[in-house]
Protein backbone atom coordinates (compact mmCIF):
# COMPACT_ATOMS: atom_id res chain seq x y z
CA UNK A 1 0.00 0.00 0.00
CA UNK A 2 2.93 2.45 1.12
CA UNK A 3 4.79 1.29 -2.63
CA UNK A 4 1.53 1.74 -4.58
CA UNK A 5 0.72 5.29 -2.64
CA UNK A 6 4.51 6.75 -3.12
CA UNK A 7 4.23 5.66 -6.97
CA UNK A 8 1.14 7.22 -7.54
CA UNK A 9 2.55 10.63 -5.60
CA UNK A 10 5.49 10.20 -7.70
CA UNK A 11 3.66 9.66 -10.85
CA UNK A 12 0.84 12.26 -10.36
CA UNK A 13 3.49 14.95 -9.33
CA UNK A 14 5.42 14.50 -12.54
CA UNK A 15 1.81 14.44 -14.82
CA UNK A 16 0.96 17.66 -12.92
CA UNK A 17 4.67 19.19 -13.76
CA UNK A 18 4.32 18.32 -17.50
CA UNK A 19 0.62 19.59 -17.40
CA UNK A 20 1.34 22.83 -16.47
CA UNK A 21 3.26 23.62 -19.43
CA UNK A 22 0.76 23.78 -22.03
CA UNK A 23 -1.95 25.26 -19.31
CA UNK A 24 0.81 28.43 -19.05
CA UNK A 25 1.35 28.79 -22.59
CA UNK A 26 -2.62 28.67 -22.97
CA UNK A 27 -3.67 31.20 -20.13
CA UNK A 28 -0.53 33.50 -21.79
CA UNK A 29 -1.40 33.25 -25.26
CA UNK A 30 -5.00 34.17 -24.75
CA UNK A 31 -4.25 36.89 -22.07
CA UNK A 32 -1.53 38.60 -24.79
CA UNK A 33 -4.25 38.10 -27.38
CA UNK A 34 -6.58 40.44 -25.21
CA UNK A 35 -4.00 42.45 -24.83
CA UNK A 36 -3.55 43.56 -27.86
CA UNK A 37 -6.98 43.29 -28.94
CA UNK A 38 -7.26 43.47 -32.71
CA UNK A 39 -8.40 40.45 -35.17
CA UNK A 40 -5.08 39.00 -36.15
CA UNK A 41 -3.25 38.73 -32.60
CA UNK A 42 -6.67 37.05 -31.25
CA UNK A 43 -6.68 34.53 -34.45
CA UNK A 44 -3.23 33.98 -33.92
CA UNK A 45 -3.99 33.77 -30.18
CA UNK A 46 -7.00 31.12 -30.83
CA UNK A 47 -4.70 28.93 -33.07
CA UNK A 48 -1.80 28.67 -30.76
CA UNK A 49 -4.53 28.46 -27.75
CA UNK A 50 -5.95 25.26 -29.63
CA UNK A 51 -2.89 23.58 -30.26
CA UNK A 52 -1.96 23.65 -26.08
CA UNK A 53 -5.62 22.52 -25.35
CA UNK A 54 -4.55 19.52 -27.75
CA UNK A 55 -1.39 18.84 -25.61
CA UNK A 56 -2.77 19.24 -22.25
CA UNK A 57 -5.49 17.05 -23.28
CA UNK A 58 -2.36 14.77 -24.30
CA UNK A 59 -1.31 15.57 -21.06
CA UNK A 60 -4.27 13.78 -19.44
CA UNK A 61 -4.46 10.84 -21.40
CA UNK A 62 -0.99 9.68 -20.64
CA UNK A 63 -1.35 10.21 -16.89
CA UNK A 64 -4.80 7.94 -17.54
CA UNK A 65 -2.58 5.39 -18.93
CA UNK A 66 -0.19 5.71 -16.38
CA UNK A 67 -2.81 5.79 -13.52
CA UNK A 68 -4.15 2.07 -15.14
CA UNK A 69 -0.55 0.99 -15.51
CA UNK A 70 0.31 1.61 -11.26
CA UNK A 71 -3.46 0.05 -10.72
CA UNK A 72 -2.25 -2.96 -12.71
CA UNK A 73 1.07 -3.36 -11.37
CA UNK A 74 -0.84 -3.54 -7.46
CA UNK A 75 -3.15 -5.62 -8.26
CA UNK A 76 -0.70 -8.53 -9.05
CA UNK A 77 1.10 -7.33 -5.70
CA UNK B 1 16.92 46.57 -19.34
CA UNK B 2 17.92 42.88 -20.44
CA UNK B 3 16.25 39.99 -19.89
CA UNK B 4 17.31 35.92 -20.51
CA UNK B 5 14.09 33.40 -20.36
CA UNK B 6 15.82 29.60 -19.87
CA UNK B 7 13.05 27.37 -20.86
CA UNK B 8 12.93 24.06 -22.62
CA UNK B 9 9.70 24.03 -23.54
CA UNK B 10 9.93 25.35 -26.91
CA UNK B 11 6.27 26.82 -26.78
CA UNK B 12 6.58 28.76 -23.45
CA UNK B 13 9.88 30.02 -24.02
CA UNK B 14 8.90 31.50 -27.32
CA UNK B 15 5.86 32.81 -25.99
CA UNK B 16 7.60 34.02 -23.13
CA UNK B 17 10.28 35.97 -25.03
CA UNK B 18 7.45 37.54 -27.55
CA UNK B 19 5.29 38.92 -24.49
CA UNK B 20 8.49 40.06 -22.77
CA UNK B 21 9.40 42.00 -26.21
CA UNK B 22 5.93 43.72 -26.36
CA UNK B 23 6.51 45.26 -22.62
CA UNK B 24 9.55 46.49 -23.87
CA UNK B 25 12.23 44.14 -22.88
CA UNK B 26 15.57 43.19 -24.79
CA UNK B 27 14.63 39.80 -24.69
CA UNK B 28 17.45 36.37 -25.03
CA UNK B 29 15.85 32.73 -24.91
CA UNK B 30 18.11 29.72 -23.94
CA UNK B 31 16.64 26.14 -24.50
CA UNK B 32 18.55 24.52 -21.57
CA UNK B 33 21.23 25.33 -18.61
CA UNK B 34 24.40 25.22 -20.77
CA UNK B 35 23.07 27.44 -23.09
CA UNK B 36 21.67 29.87 -19.97
CA UNK B 37 25.09 30.19 -18.77
CA UNK B 38 26.94 30.72 -22.08
CA UNK B 39 23.86 33.43 -23.00
CA UNK B 40 24.26 35.20 -18.89
CA UNK B 41 28.10 35.34 -19.55
CA UNK B 42 27.73 37.50 -22.75
CA UNK B 43 24.52 39.60 -22.52
CA UNK B 44 25.23 40.05 -19.29
CA UNK B 45 20.94 40.26 -18.52
CA UNK B 46 19.51 42.44 -15.81
CA UNK B 47 16.99 39.63 -15.02
CA UNK B 48 17.08 36.05 -15.95
CA UNK B 49 13.58 34.01 -15.95
CA UNK B 50 14.24 30.75 -15.08
CA UNK B 51 12.43 27.25 -15.47
CA UNK B 52 14.10 24.40 -13.04
CA UNK B 53 13.79 21.31 -15.06
CA UNK B 54 15.97 22.35 -17.54
CA UNK B 55 18.13 19.60 -20.10
CA UNK B 56 21.61 19.63 -19.80
CA UNK B 57 22.08 21.49 -16.57
CA UNK B 58 19.39 21.67 -13.93
CA UNK B 59 17.76 25.05 -13.20
CA UNK B 60 18.97 25.09 -9.23
CA UNK B 61 22.71 24.41 -10.30
CA UNK B 62 22.49 27.53 -13.31
CA UNK B 63 20.80 29.43 -10.53
CA UNK B 64 24.27 28.36 -7.96
CA UNK B 65 26.45 29.00 -10.86
CA UNK B 66 24.98 32.13 -11.54
CA UNK B 67 25.48 33.69 -8.20
CA UNK B 68 28.60 32.59 -8.04
CA UNK B 69 30.14 34.14 -11.00
CA UNK B 70 27.26 37.00 -11.84
CA UNK B 71 25.59 38.10 -8.38
CA UNK B 72 24.61 41.30 -9.96
CA UNK B 73 21.88 39.41 -12.79
CA UNK B 74 18.34 39.30 -10.53
CA UNK B 75 16.61 35.65 -10.89
CA UNK B 76 13.23 35.03 -11.31
CA UNK B 77 11.81 31.49 -10.82
CA UNK B 78 9.78 29.02 -12.76
CA UNK B 79 8.74 26.03 -11.52
CA UNK B 80 6.15 23.48 -12.23
CA UNK B 81 6.16 21.78 -9.06
CA UNK B 82 4.67 21.88 -5.71
CA UNK B 83 7.30 21.32 -3.81
CA UNK B 84 8.47 23.58 -0.95
CA UNK B 85 11.76 22.90 -0.03
CA UNK B 86 12.86 23.08 -3.40
CA UNK B 87 11.31 26.46 -3.80
CA UNK B 88 13.11 27.18 -0.50
CA UNK B 89 16.46 25.65 -1.38
CA UNK B 90 16.00 28.59 -4.44
CA UNK B 91 15.32 31.14 -2.41
CA UNK B 92 18.38 30.43 0.32
CA UNK B 93 20.45 30.33 -3.40
CA UNK B 94 19.68 33.54 -3.82
CA UNK B 95 16.51 33.65 -6.38
CA UNK B 96 14.91 36.89 -6.34
CA UNK B 97 11.36 35.85 -6.66
CA UNK B 98 9.63 32.53 -8.24
CA UNK B 99 6.28 31.62 -9.81
CA UNK B 100 4.47 28.47 -10.33
CA UNK B 101 2.99 26.84 -13.43
CA UNK B 102 0.56 27.42 -14.61
CA UNK B 103 0.45 31.44 -14.29
CA UNK B 104 -1.11 34.49 -15.92
CA UNK B 105 1.04 36.09 -17.93
CA UNK B 106 0.45 39.55 -15.88
CA UNK B 107 1.54 38.06 -12.93
CA UNK B 108 5.05 36.99 -14.64
CA UNK B 109 5.34 40.70 -15.41
CA UNK B 110 4.17 41.91 -12.04
CA UNK B 111 6.77 40.10 -10.67
CA UNK B 112 9.72 40.94 -12.85
CA UNK B 113 8.38 44.42 -12.90
CA UNK B 114 8.83 44.50 -8.94
CA UNK B 115 12.14 42.83 -8.84
CA UNK B 116 13.79 45.30 -11.65
CA UNK B 117 12.41 48.33 -9.73
CA UNK B 118 13.76 47.08 -6.52
CA UNK B 119 17.23 46.39 -8.77
CA UNK B 120 16.89 49.91 -9.64
CA UNK B 121 16.19 51.27 -6.27
CA UNK B 122 19.33 50.02 -5.13
CA UNK B 123 21.55 50.31 -8.43
CA UNK B 124 22.00 54.34 -8.97
CA UNK B 125 22.98 56.73 -6.37
CA UNK B 126 22.01 59.81 -8.35
CA UNK B 127 18.41 59.87 -10.25
CA UNK B 128 17.16 62.77 -12.17
CA UNK B 129 13.79 63.42 -13.70
CA UNK B 130 13.79 66.83 -15.71
CA UNK B 131 14.88 69.22 -13.27
CA UNK B 132 14.92 67.44 -10.33
CA UNK B 133 17.54 65.72 -8.82
CA UNK B 134 18.08 63.31 -6.10
CA UNK B 135 21.32 61.68 -4.27
CA UNK B 136 20.05 58.71 -2.99
CA UNK B 137 23.12 58.19 -0.68
CA UNK B 138 23.18 61.63 1.12
CA UNK B 139 19.13 62.03 0.75
CA UNK B 140 19.80 65.84 -0.63
CA UNK B 141 17.76 66.81 -2.91
CA UNK B 142 17.65 69.66 -5.91
CA UNK B 143 15.52 71.44 -8.53
CA UNK B 144 17.45 73.56 -11.29
CA UNK B 145 20.67 73.09 -8.85
CA UNK B 146 18.21 74.82 -5.89
CA UNK B 147 18.66 72.82 -2.74
CA UNK B 148 15.34 71.57 -1.06
CA UNK B 149 15.18 70.63 2.27
CA UNK B 150 12.96 67.48 2.77
CA UNK B 151 12.10 65.03 6.42
CA UNK B 152 12.40 61.67 5.37
CA UNK B 153 8.98 60.91 4.95
CA UNK B 154 8.42 63.26 2.12
CA UNK B 155 12.06 62.68 0.94
CA UNK B 156 10.74 58.72 0.57
CA UNK B 157 7.87 59.90 -1.77
CA UNK B 158 9.50 62.08 -3.74
CA UNK B 159 11.92 58.76 -4.46
CA UNK B 160 9.20 56.32 -5.11
CA UNK B 161 7.94 58.29 -7.37
CA UNK B 162 11.35 59.41 -9.48
CA UNK B 163 11.66 55.30 -9.46
CA UNK B 164 8.36 55.22 -11.07
CA UNK B 165 10.01 58.17 -14.01
CA UNK B 166 6.10 59.14 -14.77
CA UNK B 167 4.16 56.59 -14.13
CA UNK B 168 1.06 56.97 -11.99
CA UNK B 169 1.87 55.73 -8.29
CA UNK B 170 -1.70 54.83 -6.55
CA UNK B 171 -2.95 56.18 -3.21
CA UNK B 172 -3.12 52.72 -1.97
CA UNK B 173 0.45 51.55 -3.42
CA UNK B 174 1.68 54.52 -1.80
CA UNK B 175 0.14 53.74 1.63
CA UNK B 176 1.48 50.15 1.65
CA UNK B 177 5.37 51.09 0.52
CA UNK B 178 5.43 54.10 2.39
CA UNK B 179 3.18 54.43 5.19
CA UNK B 180 3.25 50.06 5.95
CA UNK B 181 -0.75 50.77 5.91
CA UNK B 182 -3.69 49.29 4.79
CA UNK B 183 -4.64 50.12 0.98
CA UNK B 184 -8.29 50.70 2.64
CA UNK B 185 -7.29 52.65 5.44
CA UNK B 186 -9.14 55.46 6.32
CA UNK B 187 -6.55 58.09 5.81
CA UNK B 188 -5.54 61.04 4.20
CA UNK B 189 -2.16 61.25 4.84
CA UNK B 190 -0.83 60.93 1.43
CA UNK B 191 -2.59 63.59 -0.08
CA UNK B 192 -1.12 65.61 2.86
CA UNK B 193 2.41 64.78 1.99
CA UNK B 194 2.38 65.42 -1.48
CA UNK B 195 0.96 68.90 -0.60
CA UNK B 196 4.21 69.13 1.21
CA UNK B 197 6.27 68.42 -0.96
CA UNK B 198 4.08 70.39 -3.66
CA UNK B 199 5.03 73.59 -1.79
CA UNK B 200 8.43 72.15 -0.87
CA UNK B 201 9.39 71.88 -4.80
CA UNK B 202 7.61 75.25 -5.92
CA UNK B 203 9.60 77.03 -3.56
CA UNK B 204 12.62 75.59 -4.39
CA UNK B 205 13.03 78.93 -6.53
CA UNK B 206 13.39 82.17 -4.68
CA UNK B 207 11.65 84.45 -6.35
CA UNK B 208 9.01 81.45 -7.53
CA UNK B 209 10.01 81.08 -11.17
CA UNK B 210 9.72 77.39 -11.62
CA UNK B 211 6.05 77.40 -14.11
CA UNK B 212 5.74 73.98 -13.99
CA UNK B 213 4.17 71.35 -11.57
CA UNK B 214 5.88 68.30 -10.63
CA UNK B 215 3.62 66.30 -9.15
CA UNK B 216 0.07 65.88 -11.41
CA UNK B 217 -2.36 64.51 -9.74
CA UNK B 218 -3.99 61.20 -11.40
CA UNK B 219 -7.78 62.01 -11.19
CA UNK B 220 -9.73 58.76 -9.02
CA UNK B 221 -5.90 56.88 -9.41
CA UNK B 222 -3.12 58.76 -7.64
CA UNK B 223 -0.47 60.77 -8.57
CA UNK B 224 3.18 60.94 -10.45
CA UNK B 225 5.83 62.90 -11.68
CA UNK B 226 4.60 65.29 -14.40
CA UNK B 227 5.07 63.34 -18.08
CA UNK B 228 6.91 65.92 -19.69
CA UNK B 229 9.09 67.33 -17.34
CA UNK B 230 9.85 71.05 -18.23
CA UNK B 231 13.30 72.38 -18.88
CA UNK B 232 14.63 74.75 -16.73
CA UNK B 233 14.23 78.44 -18.73
CA UNK B 234 17.56 80.04 -19.83
CA UNK B 235 16.98 82.95 -17.54
CA UNK B 236 16.44 80.70 -14.12
CA UNK B 237 19.99 78.66 -15.09
CA UNK B 238 21.26 82.19 -15.47
CA UNK B 239 20.18 83.97 -12.29
CA UNK B 240 21.22 80.35 -9.98
CA UNK B 241 24.60 80.31 -11.54
CA UNK B 242 24.57 84.00 -10.61
CA UNK B 243 23.12 83.58 -6.88
CA UNK B 244 25.59 80.20 -6.35
CA UNK B 245 28.61 82.85 -7.19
Amino acid sequence: MATLKANLRSMIDQELHDLCQPLTVLFCRLELGQLMGDADSMKVALQGALMECRRACDGIALMRRRLDEICDESGRE
Amino acid sequence: MRVLVVEDDKALGMFLQKGLALAGYQVDLAGDGEAALASASEQRPDLMVLDLGLPRLDGTEVLAQMRALYCDVSVLILTGRSDVEERIRCLNFGADDYVMKPFSFHELMARCTGILRRRERHSSAVLNYGELEINRVDHSVRRGGWEIDLTAKEYALLEFMMLRRGECCTRAELLRELWQMSPDAATNIVDVYINYLRRKLAAACPDGKFSSAVIETVRGAGYRLASAPMPIPAAILRQNDAARA
